[in-house]
């Protein structure tokens, strides 16, 4: 019975999430087509001649009837061919593919970081009460907006870090730069820490937490029994949210970063009017948000079965 | 603190030395001459053809080279095209190529690893210039007997093109005898066809080979390293053995690199000239006077081909208006304002530093009496203006000093901002009046510009102000026959570019200088008209 509430919400959640797919589509397909001028002619640049954008037109299909276009760029998109780009013929799927990894890399790494901090800070509270207040602090840094951060903390590595740190992340120390993970830390981090706080302080009060005090387990033991492991769920589905939290800040950090990723990539794009580029950038973004929201909304019921009900 | 605490966070300081030194460090590239410049934009690909702008093109051209050149004086030099001749009329060009000048090893050559660039590679060079779907196409393909064809696919090759022994014939339309001062930017590189056929996904993104004084070793979009070309033909006077790019887009976050000495040099632009400069520079200034935060360092100024302007749809504002407009704006307030004394002040379009080129006289022409007496005259023409702004060239503010400018001879502007192609969508279908915009020249010949730019062949681009004039046109005439000295026609082309500043199809305002900012001690800086910064006469302390 809980097997098969488990597996209707899942459904339920594929279900909108493809619909949520196809409105990503098709609102990609809605703002290339309502955005004014001649996209040919956007690609080309203002000097280029009348024949040779009449030629781009015909090549980017854009002299074909509209339904016909969407029906294409839906069968492109599902089978993640995105053609080449328009302004250096590169094909756009792996340059996509390998853009996202590096966000993805970037992204691991930044939650891997809070994770981190936010275990940290809560051993640190744990093994020592009278730092409690840590925990008020902790959620101060989420009023401070990434790319604000993201510029002091650049501007602060060029000038007194060493160049490992550089701010365009030129170490290859971590698997991704440090700096722009740390910056794009920092939310998650808070969220977390305060999250796990919130469980410590209710913690401390309970009875359970109390017996086993009172059967001599150490405080090392009564971290991890009484404390991480029945936050496990709850700490795992707040970390899955926060990739797509960390994602989306990364648009931003990668570029005052000067990162090559997915933010960077979907910035040179509208810039260089590269739409094939541009619409795969938007329609994989749309598919890795939707994934992870399907992740984050599926691992409630799966870890806990009570949700499903 | 508690035993366990200190036993976790030692046990995380070991685990993070531990990391460390048992992490393999990358090879280092740099070596003792090694020198890193800041630049501004992605270096997305480095195929000559496909640049699109003067940033990464700044990076190609250490590694590419093209026919031939400009000098300091920014005159015509010699490049891979080691002499040339001309028949009668300068319809027929016969380029003899350098000899013993060798391609950047790469495997695509097969066992040789390299080889000797030839007359066939120019001639290769100049049909992929004319190709179909190149953007450099326009520089070439109304001027080459059967480019033309070729381009649109008429025609299996280009006719006029010939390669004979080690020379190279290019046959030409109609008589031109500025033909080479179009292929002076090393956006016309010679490039082997072996690395072209690697595919797009190869050349250009991880494979670049020319010519050139520095050969590529790997480019990332936000970084590209080279090493100095031991095989390199020309003798120069730089000690660079290592070149890196790094791409630092926000422009305070670069300045913060310099300052921090992890970049050796950057251009400054204009948003930074008050941070960094103790006096504006003015616009006969060689060198920016910084201020005593920035002693470490060192500013020069180089005049560059480009122009910014107020442009109009020269069929429907009305001549008298557009005059008005032209004789009333102050265009040394404006250039000052804008560019923080990078600018300098122009009255016409052709750049300062081109072939004896003396720029005309702004006060002559400047003058709000003369303004309003151009307007007395046409009582019938409108007095207002909608002006077309976009994100780019501070364009806004600049409208808006023109607004201000013009409101004092009663004339009411309308500012309205679109981005920068809406602009462009708009002016190509006469849907404007006036728009702000810059050209960055790539020719570098008076009269190439002017016939370039303003002549109806070229509507609707680059002519997009969509100027006609019949006598225009019967001096453009004049000016397309070679002079018997091979020199170029200076009292003509003053005549010429007085007459189109009389006419007024823009309001030209300013042409801005490039600027660069290097650690002391770095000499042998300089830029060519076409914006490039040759790094192999760069000279490290």
């Amino acid at each position: 019975m809980k097997a098969k509430a488990v597996r209707n919400m899942m459904l339920r959640h594929a279900a909108y999430s493809a619909s949520l797919l196809l409105g990503a589509l098709l609102l990609a397909q809605f703002l290339f087509e309502s955005v004014p001028g001649d996209p040919a002619r956007r690609a080309l640049g203002p000097y280029a001649s009348q024949e040779s954008v009449i030629r781009l037109r015909h090549e980017m299909g854009l002299d074909r009837p509209l339904v016909e276009r969407l029906a294409a760029n839906i069968r492109s998109a599902l089978r993640f061919d995105f053609g080449h780009s328009i302004i250096d013929g590169r094909a756009v799927a792996p340059e996509i593919g390998e853009k996202f990894t590096r966000t993805f890399t970037l992204g691991f790494q930044a939650v891997t970081i809070a994770v981190a901090i936010s275990l940290l800070l809560l051993a640190v509270i744990h093994f020592q009460p009278r730092a409690a207040f840590l925990l008020q602090l902790a959620g101060a840094p989420v009023i401070l907006p990434s790319f604000l951060s993201a510029v002091l903390v650049a501007i602060g590595a060029a000038l007194w870090l060493p160049a490992m740190f550089g701010s365009s992340g030129s170490s290859r120390v971590f698997p991704a730069p440090l700096l722009p993970s740390l910056v794009a830390a920092i939310y998650p981090a808070s969220v977390l820490a305060t999250s796990l706080g919130a469980r410590w302080s209710a913690l401390r009060s309970a009875p359970h937490y109390r017996s086993a005090r009172a059967f001599g387990l150490s405080r090392i033991q009564l971290l991890f029994r009484a404390l991480l492991a029945p936050s496990a769920p709850t700490v795992l589905a707040l970390i899955v949210s926060q990739l797509s939290v960390v994602v989306f800040a990364l648009l931003v950090i990668e570029i005052i970063f000067s990162l090559p990723g997915a933010g960077t990539l979907m910035l040179a794009s509208i810039q260089a009017n590269d739409y094939p580029m541009l619409q795969g950038v938007l329609i994989i973004n749309a598919f890795v948000f939707i994934t992870l929201h399907f992740l984050s909304e599926s691992l409630y019921p799966i870890l806990d079965p009570r949700v499903a009900k | 603190m508690k035993k366990q605490t200190v036993v976790i966070l030692l046990g995380l300081v070991v685990a993070a030395v531990v990391y460390f030194a048992l992490r393999k460090q990358p090879a280092q590239v740099v070596a003792d001459k090694s020198l890193v410049i800041g630049v501004e934009n992605d270096v997305v690909n480095l195929d000559p053809l496909k640049i699109v702008d003067n940033f990464t093109l700044r990076v190609a051209a250490q590694v590419c080279e093209g026919m031939v050149t400009l000098d300091k004086k920014n005159q015509l030099a010699p490049c891979l095209i080691e002499s040339w001749s001309a028949n009668t009329d300068s319809t027929e060009w016969r380029l003899n190529v350098r000899k013993g000048v060798k391609f950047h090893p790469n495997a695509c050559f097969g066992k040789t690893g390299s080889r000797e660039m030839t007359a066939e590679d120019v001639a290769y060079s100049l049909r992929r210039i004319v190709s179909k779907g190149s953007p450099s196409a326009f520089a070439l393909a109304g001027v080459i007997e059967g480019a033309a064809d070729y381009q649109s696919g008429k025609a299996p090759d280009v006719s006029g093109i010939h390669v004979d022994g080690l020379s190279v014939t290019v046959k030409l339309i109609k008589p031109d005898p500025s033909f080479l001062y179009r292929l002076t930017s090393p956006w016309f590189a010679v490039v082997p066809k072996e690395a072209v056929d690697l595919g797009p996904d190869v050349f250009g993104r991880t494979t670049l080979i020319g010519t050139g004084p520095f050969k590529l070793v790997s480019r990332q979009d936000n970084e590209v390293r080279m090493v100095r070309n031991p095989d390199y033909w020309k003798k120069t006077a730089g000690n660079i053995e290592n070149l890196s790019f790094r791409v630092l887009k926000n422009d305070a976050i670069r300045l913060a690199e310099l300052r921090g000495e992890k970049i050796d040099l950057m251009r400054l632009p204009d948003s930074l000239v008050n941070e960094v400069a103790a006096a504006k520079p003015t616009s006969t200034d060689t060198t920016i006077q910084l201020n005593p935060a920035f002693g470490g360092f060192t500013a020069t100024v180089h005049p560059v081909f480009n122009s910014y302007f107020l442009g109009f749809n020269y069929q429907a504002v009305p001549r008298a208006l557009r005059r008005a407009v032209s004789k009333a704006v102050r265009r040394a307030e404006i250039s000052t304002t804008i560019t923080g004394g990078l600018g300098t002040p122009s009255v016409g379009p052709l750049p300062i530093g081109l072939r004896g080129y003396a720029p005309a006289s702004i006060t002559e022409w400047e003058s709000a009496e003369a303004a309003k007496a151009e307007l007395a005259a046409a009582p019938d023409v409108s007095r207002t203006l909608e002006i077309l702004v976009h994100e780019k060239d501070s364009s806004e503010q600049v409208a808006e000093l023109i607004q201000s400018e013009l409101a004092a001879i009663g004339i009411t502007v309308k500012i309205t901002k679109l981005d920068f192609n809406g602009v462009i969508d708009k002016v190509l279908k006469n849907q404007e009046q006036c728009f702000m915009l810059s050209f960055e020249y790539v020719f570098s010949t008076p009269e190439l510009i002017l016939s370039g730019f303003f002549s109806p062949e070229a509507i609707p681009v680059p002519n997009l102000f969509g100027f006609k004039d019949e006598h225009f046109d019967s001096l453009l005439t004049e000016l397309a026959k070679p002079m018997s000295d091979g020199k170029p026609n200076l009292p003509l082309i003053r005549q010429t570019e007085d007459y189109l500043i009389g006419e007024a199809p823009a309001v030209f305002l300013y042409q801005k200088r490039s600027a660069v900012l290097a650690r002391k001690g770095i000499t042998g800086i300089w830029i060519s008209g076409n914006n490039i910064l040759p790094c192999d006469d760069i000279v490290l302390p």
